[in-house]
């Protein structure tokens, strides 16, 4: 056996010694003089452009001259060099074969073959070669790489231990839409996905940039009845002909918009306001973001008060770091930028930090942590304050390459990037990612034969495993504000309120076109809506988002109604304990909000009515209604309204907003607990102004 | 084994259910009265005597309306006949007037409190309608009547199971062991008892009882893996599951069984085989598609599944796990509207999952 071994290693050896280098030497070509002159021109031509970083230039001129002799060690090597600067994947075949014709044409020719096995997930052969190169790297000149090549052993390692956690995950073009034969990257979405806003590199608005293709500018596309429709260019303000223009954020409620720029030569964060249905110019954010370093990422959270954004500035853990801003309502200003520190943040590159509308969850990549090769996504949950360890999100989400940004819709279901893949529509393309969640297990049948006397076998009982929430754990609120009389839409205030807390979190308007508004509730709170425009009276909501719900979407459509003699109002935000008339405490930001209508109109008498659903005695309800409408007249009251403009009085179950009957027809318990809760209510009326 | 019956009376039972073990079927004993007795009774009227006999004999040719009125003739002469109300009782059952039947048989108990046949077969009929408790109750009123018979009890833990009152069922079941100490249906019914509580100890033990005394029984074999399976002790469970159908060899039930173990541990291409086999034995049988459904989506081939799910739902419409798991290989095909009408299906007919995922991301708009 042994024999037959050593026979097939010799063959091979013989094999490999027909490859011979033969280099670019006048000798060698004496029967082709001609050619061998226009193949060294090419060569200096690519040399030239090598030097002016024009590295698919060069690859031409190169490629030309190995066309002449292919069999060069050194061509073959110079042109996998030009392919690791633009086209990774096609720099196997060069350097594999630049190794073969001269194992001697550079030591870091180990290094890079050890880095295209790794960029193939072949893990076990990009170890060996990166051990090969670290054993033999001793100039001075290669530490570095030497020192990369550790650390991407160390990637591959992870590699082999990510391998057997694949992430449940779709990995689909988003479409022609959007996607071009150009690189279409870094999209940005509003987080119902209505709008998603992308960078693209196309020749339809742009001209040549001096090197990489045409000019970056921004491209918007609407979501209508979940179908992206065709992209179109975001338009001037915020692109400019002849300037890079790029994504890098979008507020939740698709309003507010981060664009990089390096016209200040070192790339800042800009922003941009969606007013009625135009954007503003761009806008320098303040040196607490901005700084002489590298600010190239920004995210915006659900309330609008952070500003989550990437920075290379001195001070950090090493490379990019993330870091935050607070808004500071007094300054009216964003405060000093704070670094996340080192549970997110490494002596590596951090980058594409994204924060999810759920208030606690951040993706970013990162070329520290546990990658498996460049960047790598991951993502990090913020517990009691405090960031979890980031998580890798795994193949094939990450590959050996870089995987750099990922955006996701509130829902926690989809999310989007950018990336080369095979089958695209060429160079970088849009993909949606369907985030399955945790398997679902089928569920099996059996039975018995368990009553000795009965042939009829039992089926067993199925007990269902407890299922994990899939998507996020948070609410969307949409909906449309319009004047109740007219139906044309208004633009509001909102203002989002932690009952419990008693404190404003966030304040949004609504489109002035559209009327449309988009509001996120990260779960675990009770909130109070109101909506507000002067000349109406207010409307409220309130939305209990339980901790670990899961993801609901609510669509409330909101009529305002002018302040005039007979108008009535519903004041969801008005709790009270159970059967009891004592106002709770989280009431009081609807008090305060009728005490303000009530004092901004002073001759305004009104009557406060207390309704009960039709559950429990009529006479209850009664008495439970009227005692409760007089809590509130108490409270106005006391608070300093004259008492003469004040009635109140119990309605009990006879003024119900929805019947027994259209309660009896729903099919879902939810459904109903709902409806009766919305009979619960407290309203007050305009008697006269 | 046969019941004992009273030597006074002419009795014809009829029994729905004839086990293979204990023969609880009666046969007409004697084709008329012993004038002896009668006359000891003073019973010595001919014309009663003779519309009794007729009675006994369109009984005995399940003539009941017949039957009836010959013995309401009897009992017309002499209302303190306890045998007449028992046989008129037994053609009431046979034309299925159960009331009538029933108060036949409480009047026969009245007349004869040593009737145990009488509760026996009110019993029978309390269990035919699906009135279980009752049952249960005449059930333990036989066996109280009769102390040493080992049957009455164990029927009474067969219906007290049937309700679902296990610790009740072991009781009695344990009164019938008491009676016959190698009572194998009894062991077998107390360990199925056990085994709902979760007593998966006592329910091996009992299983082994049952089958030590009865070695045939493949389906104590059956059970005793099942109970394995509950314990998650998945190689003990493929091996009794492989005892059953050792014993017999067309046992699906048991197939079906040993399939979802070999699933539990991994081993999907055994475990469809013997789906394949369940279904090959019995062709109807939906739970063998549902769980090859189960195998096909571990094995990713998703449309295979929903083939398989629609073979179990075609079978039985109202398949909750089948409408489950074809929703999730539908959601594999990346068939949304599919996948979630599936689960709004699955939780209509009480699935909670399905619920959950109905209210997913997954199904926002689809549904």
């Amino acid at each position: 056996m042994k024999k037959y071994i050593l026979l097939f290693a010799l063959a091979l050896i013989g094999s490999s010694s027909f490859l011979q280098d033969v280099p670019f030497e006048k000798d060698l070509f004496k029967e082709r003089k001609d050619e061998f002159k226009l193949a060294v021109e090419n060569i200096e031509a690519g040399d030239a452009n090598v030097y002016a970083y024009n590295y698919p230039l060069a690859v031409t001129y190169y490629l030309k001259a190995n066309a002449f002799n292919p069999n060069s060690g050194d061509l073959n090597y110079k042109i996998g060099l030009c392919y690791v600067q633009f086209d990774k994947y096609q720099m196997k075949t060069y350097f594999e074969k630049a190794y073969q014709l001269k194992p001697t044409v550079s030591q870091d020719i180990l290094f890079y073959l050890g880095w295209c096995y790794h960029l193939e997930s072949n893990w076990t052969k990009a170890i060996e070669y990166y051990n090969m190169f670290a054993g033999k790297a001793t100039a001075p000149e290669l530490q570095p790489l030497k020192t990369e090549a550790f650390k991407k052993i160390q990637e591959c390692k992870n590699g082999q231990l990510l391998e057997g956690k694949k992430a449940r995950v779709w990995i689909d073009n988003v479409g022609k839409e959007i996607n071009t034969d150009y690189p279409d990257y870094a999209p940005v979405i509003s987080t119902d996905e209505a709008i998603m806003i992308f960078t693209t590199r196309r020749p339809d608005t742009e001209e040549m940039a001096p090197i990489g293709g045409y000019f970056e500018d921004l491209y918007i596309s609407r979501r209508v009845d979940g179908v992206w429709t065709k992209a179109v260019p975001i338009g001037k303000p915020v692109n400019v002909k002849g300037q890079h223009d790029a994504t890098i954020g979008l507020s939740p409620d698709g309003h507010t918009l981060y664009v990089y720029n390096d016209d200040r030569g070192n790339g800042d964060i800009y922003e941009s306001i969606d007013e009625d249905g135009a954007w503003t110019q761009p806008k320098l954010m303040e040196k607490t973001i901005n700084t002489d370093g590298h600010e190239p990422d920004a995210s915006l959270t659900f309330d609008g008060k952070r500003l989550y954004f990437t920075s290379d500035k001195p001070g950090g853990f090493g490379g990019h770091d993330i870091y935050y801003s607070d808004w500071d309502d007094e300054k009216q200003k964003w405060g000093d930028a704070v670094n996340v520190g080192n549970v997110l943040n490494t002596p590596y590159e951090e980058r594409s930090v994204f924060i999810h509308p759920d208030g606690e969850t951040m993706y970013f990549a990162s070329k520290g942590h546990n990658t498996m090769g460049g960047y790598d996504l991951f993502f990090s949950k913020l517990v009691d304050g405090k960031w979890t360890a980031p998580v890798n999100l795994g193949p094939p989400l990450n590959t050996p390459d870089d995987d750099v940004q990922l955006v996701v819709a509130g829902n926690g279901r989809y999310g989007y990037c950018s990336s080369y893949r095979q089958g695209g529509y060429g160079e970088k393309d849009i993909y949606v990612i369907t985030f399955l969640g945790p398997e679902k297990p089928p569920v099996l049948s059996n039975e018995d034969n368990l009553i000795a006397s009965i042939a009829k076998p039992i089926k067993e009982k199925i007990t269902e495993p407890t299922l994990v929430s899939e998507g996020s754990n948070m609410a969307i609120l949409t909906g449309i504000i319009r004047d109740e009389k007219t139906k044309q839409p208004l633009k509001a205030q909102i203002v989002l309120i932690d009952n419990e807390a008693n404190k404003v979190i966030a304040e949004f308007t609504s489109d002035a076109v559209s009327g449309k508004y988009l509001v996120s509730l990260p779960g675990g709170k009770n909130y109070g809506i109101a909506v507000r425009k002067d000349g109406y009276l207010f409307h409220s909501e309130n939305f209990v988002i339980p901790n670990e719900s899961g993801f609901r979407q609510y669509n409330k459509d909101a009529d305002l109604k002018k302040v005039e003699v007979g108008q009535t109002i519903v004041l969801r935000n008005i709790f009270f304990d159970l059967d009891k008339y004592t106002l709770r405490p989280e009431s009081v930001n609807e008090l305060e909000r009728l005490i303000k209508l009530l004092n901004e109109n002073p001759t305004m008498k009104i009557e406060i009515s207390g309704h009960t659903d039709t559950r429990g005695s009529a006479e209850h309800n009664q008495e439970l209604s009227q005692n409760r409408a007089k809590a509130v007249v108490d409270y106005l009251i006391a608070h300093g309204i004259d008492a003469s403009r004040l009635t109140y009085a119990g309605y009990g179950e006879t003024k119900t907003l929805i019947s027994d009957e259209a309660i009896a027809k729903m099919t879902s318990s939810g459904d109903k607990e709902e409806a009766h809760q919305q009979n619960r209510r407290t309203e007050f009326k305009i008697l006269s102004m | 084994m046969m019941i004992k019956i009273k030597a006074l009376l002419i009795l014809i039972t009829f029994s729905g259910f004839v086990s293979a073990q204990t023969d609880t079927s009666k046969t007409l004993q004697g084709g008329g009265v012993d004038q002896h007795i009668l006359d000891s009774l003073g019973l010595v009227n001919p014309e009663l005597q003779k519309k009794y006999n007729e009675g006994v004999r369109a009984l005995t040719s399940q003539n009941f309306m017949e039957a009836s009125q010959r013995f309401t003739e009897v009992i017309l002469m002499n209302p303190s006949y306890a045998a007449a109300y028992y046989n008129r009782g037994m053609a009431y059952k046979g034309l299925a007037m159960n009331d009538k039947a029933v108060a036949d048989f409480n009047r026969a108990i009245e007349l004869d409190p040593a009737n145990a046949e009488a509760a026996y077969m009110k019993a029978k009929l309390f269990e035919e309608s699906g009135d279980f408790e009752q049952a249960a109750n005449a059930y333990k009123q036989a066996g109280e009547i009769d102390k040493t018979n080992e049957t009455y009890p164990y029927f009474q833990g067969v219906a007290l199971f049937q309700m679902e009152k296990y610790d009740e069922a072991i009781i009695a079941f344990d009164e019938a062991i008491r009676r016959k100490s190698d009572y194998a249906y009894a062991y077998n019914d107390r360990g199925s008892s056990k085994m709902m509580l979760e007593n998966y100890d006592g329910a091996i033990a009992d299983y082994n009882s049952a089958i030590k005394y009865d070695q045939y029984m493949h389906f104590a074999y059956n059970n005793l893996g099942s109970v394995y399976r509950n314990k998650e002790d998945y190689t003990n469970a493929e091996k009794y599951y492989t005892e059953a159908i050792k014993r017999k060899p067309d046992y699906y039930i048991a197939y079906n069984n040993r399939g979802t173990a070999r699933f539990a541990q991994g081993k999907y291409a055994d475990a469809l085989s013997d789906f394949s086999k369940a279904i090959q034995i019995n062709p109807d049988y939906a739970f063998a598609y549902n769980n090859q459904a189960s195998v096909y989506i571990k094995q990713e081939k998703y449309q295979e599944a929903v083939t398989a799910c629609d073979k179990a739902i075609a079978l039985n419409g109202e398949y909750t796990e089948a409408y489950f798991n074809r929703g999730i290989a539908k959601e594999m095909l990346k068939d949304l509207v599919g996948a979630c009408a599936d689960w709004q299906d699955a939780f209509i007919l009480g699935s909670e999952n399905a619920e959950q995922y109905i209210n997913s991301p997954a199904c926002a708009g689809n549904n």
